[in-house]
């Protein structure tokens, strides 16, 4: 080989290599650290995902409720989908009295209701279940003079908690529970979006959460008279369970709302089942809690074609309303889902407000946060108390292809297909709703519904009023 | 017949002439000038020269004076003597004017109207070396002359001109001028006489000139030693007293480069003409140090009697400082005769006060030009500072404190050691100074380090006690995780018995062996260069390999094994270098020489003699067993065919025991170092095939197979561990190293500048690469084929140091710093080809781009070195101040409560010590009541019991669990701490590197329920454990606690415990008092432990918490805890013993008997030498090639034989 040969190889070669390798690596040079941040929800990091079967044990939080006689009185529902016993021990801790342990024992594929607090009398409660075990999925229904409202319980702790709506208008009460089931003490700052503007209350920076505690603050006290106000609470150190608890309105044209918020923002939030009731109102809230305007595309899915999707600008750090009565694009009376896309990976986080029309059985109004993201598997639970079971289950398809469902209740003998559901084909975006038919008995045993692709749930005890005024989303099994 | 000639008077001054006399009184007598006396004046000659003069120049006049009263003293007789004359010719009785000179210099007068002329003054014996043509003084005083040592006349300094000094020797003097000014000074014997009259001259408004065209030989007598200075002179000179008299002048710069004796030419050669007896028998270095002391002290005469008040309060004060600084340089550099000619200069002056002030009297009254205009003719600035400083850059600092370069001898063979003794000393005085500067910027750049301990950051970690270190090594457990007799790496023993030898000073040993890297990488570079035969070369490249921000980002990172890999890099670059025979590593033929070899063939002493030997035994030394060749001691070079025998460690088994020693012992400190050996072997032997040549494929399979070989070398001398660290997939991460998060990974741009840390982040780094790749545009053979090489070497280790940083390289994970190691290896000798390629192969290039890039390269290459040399400034490479010793100082006094365990969790890359993969940039590690210790750079071979801590962790993040404080309390760990920052971050005072571990598991210890975070800032958090057990504790028997409720129900098995038996963290024993009960000691292997008890009585432990041992106590009382230990680990620990010593004889000294097993083995099966990659055939570039003398006696016969002798 000559110089000249060489000279030519080895430039050449060298430059290529130079190069090829800083364009192969140039799209993971300076990359940040992954994170949770703006871009989607991960499934593994909501607060409502069922722990693992295998884990060695796990752990929910249920706050926003109150002791007896209060407005909120809690009763969990702890459905065990697995084949195994899981024993475990809630813990009650409230604002007037020493933690209270009750030991659980939930049997295999079987929902067990437990009333935490049944000597705390007054003030507000939370609740801890740890169980040996995992799988098992806790449900938190709170009831009161002004009926009654269901959430999920949160099976993390977490940073940041995310609130679309609420309300401090007269007459409704807005109720903050900051749980700190951690040993470590929690500083959480509080701040507020309001048609005004962003609001921080000095009162609600720095609060102090000790370990094994809950403060629970009236936001009422400080921000006054703000029918959309959207929340955001940020532990400066350690981590807590936020949720809140509003009572709105007066007896016969109210009701309570117990909302667990969002750990963090996500681009896409379903609503699977919505309809536009005569008289009665149905009005989404879109907080923008980044630094970016956000674009949402809404996305309408009906259950016989799709209507035309509607984009809304939200300003950072803002809350945009949607109020679907007003949209000609929706047929009235007509169940239809609704999905929201946030655009440029900015996340948003959305709840939904439904009123009953008139003279319609208490409670008359609820809240409800969205699903974010989608999952494969939920675990539906089965009987709200009081005595109330799930009317209906709602289902959109996320995937932009076709899914199938399958329906199965738990019972001893392991997952029973129910009975004359068989499978459902579900074309994208548009809801499914299962209803007590024929040979299908909803609501008295617990579920589960498996999907072929993505698809967000929820269930809805739609007899007390109309569709969406007391629904609560489905816990996603990994 | 009358003329109109001016009369001129030649004044020729002598005393105890040589033959050379005759020619002198010749050159007078053959004067064309028509009125020229002459008038010999004898000062005391023993024998009296009228009859010499007599018969050579009848005409002239014979004074004796009867007495030597020196060159001016004795020359003022002429103005009693003579009157009528123009002109004085002052002469020396050794000089020789051409048959014009006279009319040439009284024309120049007349026509300039100048009151001294002075000839150009050449060399006697060859009329074309320049000796003087006129001098140039600087206020001080100080005499530079303006041609150098040796010059050869031209015509180049044939111009008249004005000058301040005519030296003596011959020189026309206006006569009315030398009577108004009184002449010479009589104070002045020597030396110095020259100076003060034309100086006076000035002072009186004459111009002093030079007429060049006037020529006169000089023999210079004195300065070369052969005329001795009588007692009178010597009397309080600073030397013995063995001169005669005279005055010549010194050829030299300034005075002051007068030599002293241990710079002088130890051989000068008499002029031919002269015969050896004519020389009197004084040492030239002792006339050398008396005629600098004569000037020195006679310079400053001058300047202190011809100067005004005020230039004189101007200048005084300056002459002191230098003469001060001078006087303080000469002493510390051991150069006395210096120092005392400063010292004598002003005392000798100061005694003569009166005198002076008398003669500032007479000065001023003839003063008709004052002190500034005479200063205008004067050089600016200190002539001899000026000096200093050059040569201290050019040659330097030895070169600049003996103020030499001159020859105190004459005639073109001395000037011609001078000047060959120049080169060497420019050589010399390069490196010198750049070594000095090197070393000057690493010591302060690393100067708070140096007597402060290094903060607890990365691995660098507080040092165990040597005895400690020796009984972990020997005890056969080892305390990391919670306990293993898994073995430890030798390291432990190594640094062990290094401690003892420091008499227990481990951290002066942790200094030596952290701190000494960079130099022992910077050395090894100058060895890998060294068979280049460029000193340049070899500088540069360790220079270039100094200044890569490497090292720095390690120390500053606390990265020890990134450190002892760029210490090691050149080594194992070296062997493999060798092995792969290419030359110049491999079989160097007379056309393969490098230029340093042929430049070396002078054999004089010259630059490239030791170079020629460097290069010769270097690749002699490497031929390998194909080749068997020997180098004896006195550098001669054998064959086996000559009845020599090899020497064997030249030989591939002797390189890859060598290699091997060296990767054990890299590997036994750095673990990933044996994964460095095989990379750099991989890229070294990809270079050969990719830059191709005759038996390249050949030299590919020896680098392959010395690496392999040096591999499985080291795998036998780090027995057993090595043994149990490849015992399974499991428990190679020690070997393969911690992945660290691709998130945070080094960009291509920071791996390609070196650039790992906070040093070397700057664009100016990208220079050395574009230095590097000069070598690839310009060179030719095997210059070019070695810069090809080391491109593809650095290519192969940046792409896996890149690959590792992004994890694509599977299990496989060292750090890329590690990595980094061979490519800087590889910039350097790239750097350093490019040196040798611009002096061999760019002269064979018409003049073009190449020259151009060349200079971009070696500007890039200065400029390169900027980022470090300001990140010096820093004073600890940016090492953080603090590190987590401070921040967890506080957990060592709870230990009160019981002994107990920290977790640490982290990024590897700021991870304390060393740990076991949880995740990509997520390790951990346990230590002992707080910080460990730097042990805990090699955590052992798998984390056997403590491995159910990482699977706890990890179920905690992937929400497994909410109650990990009860996963970890039976293995005593009470604090858990998650270090995110290089350093705790403390605002105001320091801002460490972060590398953030996985985003989950904070959140993740957040939702524990039975954690408690208590320090959530600063870069860490610490996260407490209340239910943690004591590392030693009791259940006391009837005491058992009552069920006590956990988040997740009842339970009882941890809690009661009580602590007992205190011991240090890694202790092997513990005793105290224990009430009856269940004892629990937390550590494992539970079946290693026993308990004594009163009595005796010796229990063998029970399994508790899965891996603890616990033992049952009947009756309270004293009890002992031990580890018991096994024979087999004795056994395997002298083994390993008695392998390393084996191995060490075998390497140290030269084992001629394994040289002759080695011959007769090959003898025995028939090895007729096999050619070795023979290296394409080079003509030898450059003017060097013909040298006489020249490297002849290396050459290779057709078996590839070299044979001959190397000139030493």
């Amino acid at each position: 080989m000559t110089d000249a040969v060489r000279r030519a190889v080895l430039v050449v070669g060298v430059l290529a290599v130079l190069v090829g390798i800083a364009v192969a690596g140039g799209g993971n040079d300076g990359g940040a650290v992954g994170g949770p941040g703006a871009g989607g929800l991960s499934s593994s990091g909501s607060p409502t995902r069922v722990p693992t079967a295998g884990a060695e044990t796990s752990a929910w939080f249920c706050a926003g409720a109150t002791g007896a006689g209060g407005d909120a009185q809690p009763v969990m529902l702890l459905t065990n989908p697995t084949r195994w016993t899981v024993t475990g021990m809630v813990t009650t801790v409230s604002s007037v009295g020493a933690p209270t342990p009750t030991p659980v024992t939930v049997p295999a594929r079987t929902e067990i209701a437990v009333a935490p607090a049944p000597g705390i009398t007054g003030g507000s409660v939370a609740s801890t279940v740890v169980l040996r075990g995992g799988g098992v999925g806790v449900t938190e229904v709170v009831s009161g003079p002004l009926g009654f409202s269901a959430a999920p319980c949160a099976s993390t702790t977490a940073s940041h908690w995310y609130f679309a709506d609420a309300s401090t208008v007269q007459g409704d009460t807005l109720s903050l529970s900051l749980f700190n089931p951690t040993g470590t003490v929690a500083v959480v700052d509080v701040s507020f979006v309001s048609s005004t503007g962003l609001v921080a209350p000095p009162a609600y920076q720095g609060i102090d959460v000790p370990g094994d505690s809950m403060v629970v603050e009236n936001v009422g006290d400080h921000v006054q008279n703000d029918p959309d106000l959207a929340t955001a609470v940020t532990a400066l150190s350690g981590q807590v369970v936020a949720a809140e608890l509003e009572s709105a309105g007066p007896a016969g044209s109210g009701g309570p709302s117990d909302v667990l918020g969002a750990t963090t923002p996500s681009t896409t939030w379903s609503f699977a089942q919505n309809t536009d009731v005569a008289t009665g109102g149905t009005v989404f809230h879109v907080f923008n809690p980044s630094t970016a305007t956000a674009r949402v595309t809404v996305k309408i899915g009906l259950q016989q074609g799709a209507a035309e999707p509607l984009v809304m600008r939200v300003p950072a750090g803002s809350v945009s309303t949607l109020d679907t009565r007003q949209l000609t694009r929706i047929p009235g009376d007509t169940p239809f889902a609704v999905t929201f896309v946030a655009g440029g990976g900015v996340g948003i986080v959305v709840d939904r407000h439904v009123s009953s029309p008139a003279g319609a059985p208490a409670p008359e109004t609820g809240d409800v946060a969205g699903v974010a993201g989608g999952a494969v598997r939920w675990l539906l639970p089965s009987e709200y108390p009081p005595s109330t079971g799930v009317s209906a289950f709602a289902v959109v398809d996320l995937n932009p292809a076709p899914v199938t469902v399958r329906l199965s209740v738990l019972s001893q003998a392991g997952l029973v297909p129910v009975p004359g559901f068989g499978s459902r084909r579900i074309r994208p975006g548009a809801p499914l709703i299962i209803g007590a038919g024929p040979g299908l008995a909803l609501g008295t045993v617990p579920s589960e519904l498996v999907a072929s692709g993505p698809v967000a749930v929820e269930a809805d005890a739609m007899p007390v009023g109309s569709p969406g005024v007391v629904v609560s989303p489905a816990l996603a099994l990994p | 017949m009358e003329t109109l000639a001016p009369p001129v008077v030649a004044v020729i001054v002598t005393c105890d002439p040589g033959p050379w006399f005759a020619e002198t009184l010749r050159a007078f007598a053959a004067q064309e000038y028509p009125e020229l006396s002459v008038l010999v004046l004898d000062a005391g000659s023993a024998e009296d020269p009228t009859a010499v003069v007599a018969a050579e120049l009848p005409g002239a006049f014979v004074r004796l004076l009867g007495v030597n009263r020196g060159f001016g003293a004795s020359a003022n007789e002429a103005l009693t003597m003579v009157e009528g004359a123009s002109y004085f010719l002052f002469c020396h009785d050794d000089v020789a004017p051409a048959p014009d000179a006279v009319h040439l210099l009284v024309e120049e007068s007349y026509r300039s109207n100048a009151g001294v002329v002075a000839p150009k003054l050449v060399s006697w014996d060859d009329p074309e070396r320049l000796l003087h043509v006129g001098m140039a003084v600087d206020k001080g005083g100080a005499v530079v002359d303006r041609v150098e040592p040796g010059e050869v006349d031209h015509g180049q300094h044939d111009a008249v001109r004005d000058v301040f000094l005519a030296p003596g020797g011959c020189t026309l003097v206006r006569a009315d001028l030398f009577a108004e000014l009184g002449g010479f000074d009589p104070d002045i014997f020597a030396m110095g006489e020259d100076l003060d009259l034309c100086w006076r001259a000035q002072i009186a408004g004459a111009r002093v000139l030079v007429a060049p065209q006037a020529r006169v030989r000089h023999l210079e007598v004195l300065a070369s030693g052969r005329r001795p200075l009588p007692d009178s002179v010597l009397v309080d000179l600073p030397v013995g007293h063995d001169c005669g008299s005279t005055h010549d002048r010194p050829t030299g710069l300034v005075e002051a480069d007068v030599a002293p004796a241990d710079h002088v030419d130890p051989d000068p050669v008499p002029a031919d003409s002269v015969p050896a007896d004519a020389a009197v028998a004084v040492p030239a270095g002792s006339s050398a140090v008396i005629l600098q002391s004569l000037q020195r002290r006679h310079e400053l005469h001058v300047v202190l009697k011809s100067y005004g008040r005020f230039h004189l309060s101007r200048v005084l004060p300056q002459l002191i400082a230098l003469a001060s600084a001078e006087y303080g340089i000469a002493r510390a550099s051991g150069h006395g005769d210096r120092a005392a000619a400063v010292a004598h200069a002003w005392r000798w002056n100061f005694v003569r006060r009166r005198a002076i002030r008398s003669e500032r009297v007479e000065v001023r009254a003839h003063r008709l030009l004052d002190d500034a205009e005479v200063r205008r003719l004067q050089l600016h600035g200190s002539a001899r500072l000026n000096a200093y400083l050059r040569r201290a850059v050019n040659q330097g600092l030895k070169a600049a404190h003996l103020g030499a370069e001159s020859d105190v001898g004459e005639g073109e063979a001395a000037r011609d050691s001078a000047h060959r003794r120049r080169i060497r000393a420019d050589a010399v005085s390069l490196r010198v100074v750049a070594w000095a500067v090197a070393v000057v910027v690493l010591v302060f750049g690393t100067r708070q380090l140096l007597g402060s301990g290094f903060p607890y950051v990365g691995q660098l970690l507080p040092m165990p006690s040597a005895g400690t270190l020796l009984h972990r090594f020997l005890s056969g457990w080892q305390p990391t995780g919670v306990g293993t007799t898994d073995p430890t790496s030798p390291a432990t023993g190594i640094l062990g018995v290094a401690g003892m030898v420091l008499f227990g000073g481990v951290g002066l040993l942790q200094k030596i062996v952290v701190l000494g890297c960079v130099p022992a990488g910077a050395l090894g570079m100058a060895r890998l260069v060294r068979p280049v035969g460029s000193r340049h070369a070899r500088l540069v490249s360790t220079l270039v390999y100094l200044a890569l921000p490497l090292p720095y980002d390690a120390l500053a990172t606390g990265r020890w094994d990134a450190l002892l890999a760029y210490a090691a890099s050149p080594w194992v670059v070296g062997f493999l270098a060798r092995a792969s025979r290419f030359a110049p590593f491999g079989p160097l033929g007379a056309d393969d020489a490098p230029p340093g070899a042929a430049l070396s063939a002078n054999g004089d002493g010259a630059t490239g003699e030791r170079a020629t030997t460097d290069v010769t035994t270097a690749a002699l030394r490497d031929v390998g067993p194909d080749l068997p060749v020997s180098v004896t001691a006195d550098g001669a070079v054998a064959s086996g065919h000559d009845g020599r025998r090899p020497r064997w460690r030249t030989t591939l088994a002797g390189q890859m025991l060598g290699l091997g020693v060296l990767e054990a012992l890299l590997t036994s400190v750095a673990p990933s170092g044996a994964l460095l050996v095989l990379v750099t072997a991989t890229g070294l032997a990809l270079g050969s095939i990719v830059t191709g040549g005759r038996g390249a494929r050949r030299s590919a399979v020896r680098i392959l197979a010395t690496a392999l070989g040096a591999t499985a070398v080291a795998v036998v001398l780090l027995m057993p561990w090595s043994a149990a660290l490849l015992a399974g997939p499991d428990r190679w991460q020690a070997l393969t190293g911690l992945a660290t998060g691709a998130s945070s990974a080094p960009g291509w741009g920071a791996i390609l500048r070196f650039s790992l840390g906070p040093i070397g982040d700057s664009p100016l780094s990208w220079a050395f690469l574009a230095s590097a790749g000069l070598p690839l545009v310009i060179g030719s053979r095997w210059r070019l084929a070695w810069a090809g090489r080391a491109w593809v070497m650095a290519l192969v280790a940046w792409v896996m140091a890149w690959a590792a940083g992004h994890d694509w390289l599977g299990p496989v994970t060292p750090s890329p710093q590690v990595l980094l190691a061979p490519a800087a290896v590889a910039v350097a000798l790239g750097v350093g080809l490019g040196v040798v390629s611009f002096e061999s192969d760019l002269p064979g290039y018409r003049f073009g781009w190449r020259q151009v890039a060349t200079v971009m390269a070696a500007v890039a290459a200065a400029i390169a070195v900027l980022p470090v040399l300001f990140a010096s400034s820093n004073g600890r490479w940016d090492l953080p101040l603090s590190g987590y010793g401070e921040a967890t100082s506080w957990m060592s006094t709870h230990s009160r409560a019981g002994d107990f365990r920290v977790l640490w969790l982290g990024d590897p890359r700021v991870l304390p010590g060393g740990g076991w993969q949880l995740a990509p940039g997520l390790a951990y590690s346990i230590s002992e009541n707080g910080l460990g210790d730097a042990t805990e750079m090699w955590p052992g071979s798998s984390p056997g019991a403590a491995a159910a801590i990482g699977a706890g962790v990890g179920r905690a993040r992937r929400g497994s669990t909410v109650d990990l404080g009860r996963i970890l309390a039976p293995y005593g760990i009470r604090y858990v701490v998650v270090v995110d920052n290089l350093a705790p971050s403390i605002p105001g005072f320091q801002s460490p590197l972060g590398f953030g571990p996985p985003a989950d598991l904070d959140a993740a210890l957040l939702a524990q329920l039975d954690l408690r975070q208590i320090i959530g800032q600063g870069g860490f958090e610490v996260f407490v454990d209340d239910a943690a057990l004591p590392e030693r504790a009791v259940l006391v028997r009837g005491q058992e606690p009552t069920p006590t409720v956990s988040p997740v129900g009842t339970d009882s098995a941890l809690t009661g415990w009580r602590p007992i038996l205190g011991a240090p963290p890694g202790a092997t024993k513990a005793t105290g008092r224990v009430p009856a009960g269940t004892v629990l000691v937390a550590v494992a292997p539970s079946r290693s432990w026993e308990m004594v008890e009163r009595g005796g009585r010796v229990q063998r432990s029970e399994r508790i918490f899965g891996y603890a041992a616990s033992f049952d106590v009947a009756h309270p009382g004293t009890v002992t805890v031990r580890f018991r230990g096994s024979w087999v680990h004795g056994l395997e620990v002298a083994v390993e013993v008695v392998l390393w010593v084996a191995v060490g004889c075998l390497l140290v000294g030269r084992r001629r008997s394994l040289s002759r097993v080695w011959s007769r083995v090959r003898r025995r099966h028939g090895g007729r030498p096999r050619p070795a990659a023979a290296p394409e055939p080079e003509p030898v570039p450059g003017p060097t090639a013909g040298d006489a003398g020249a490297v002849s006696g290396t050459a290779t016969d057709d078996a590839g034989v070299v044979t001959g002798a190397v000139p030493t």
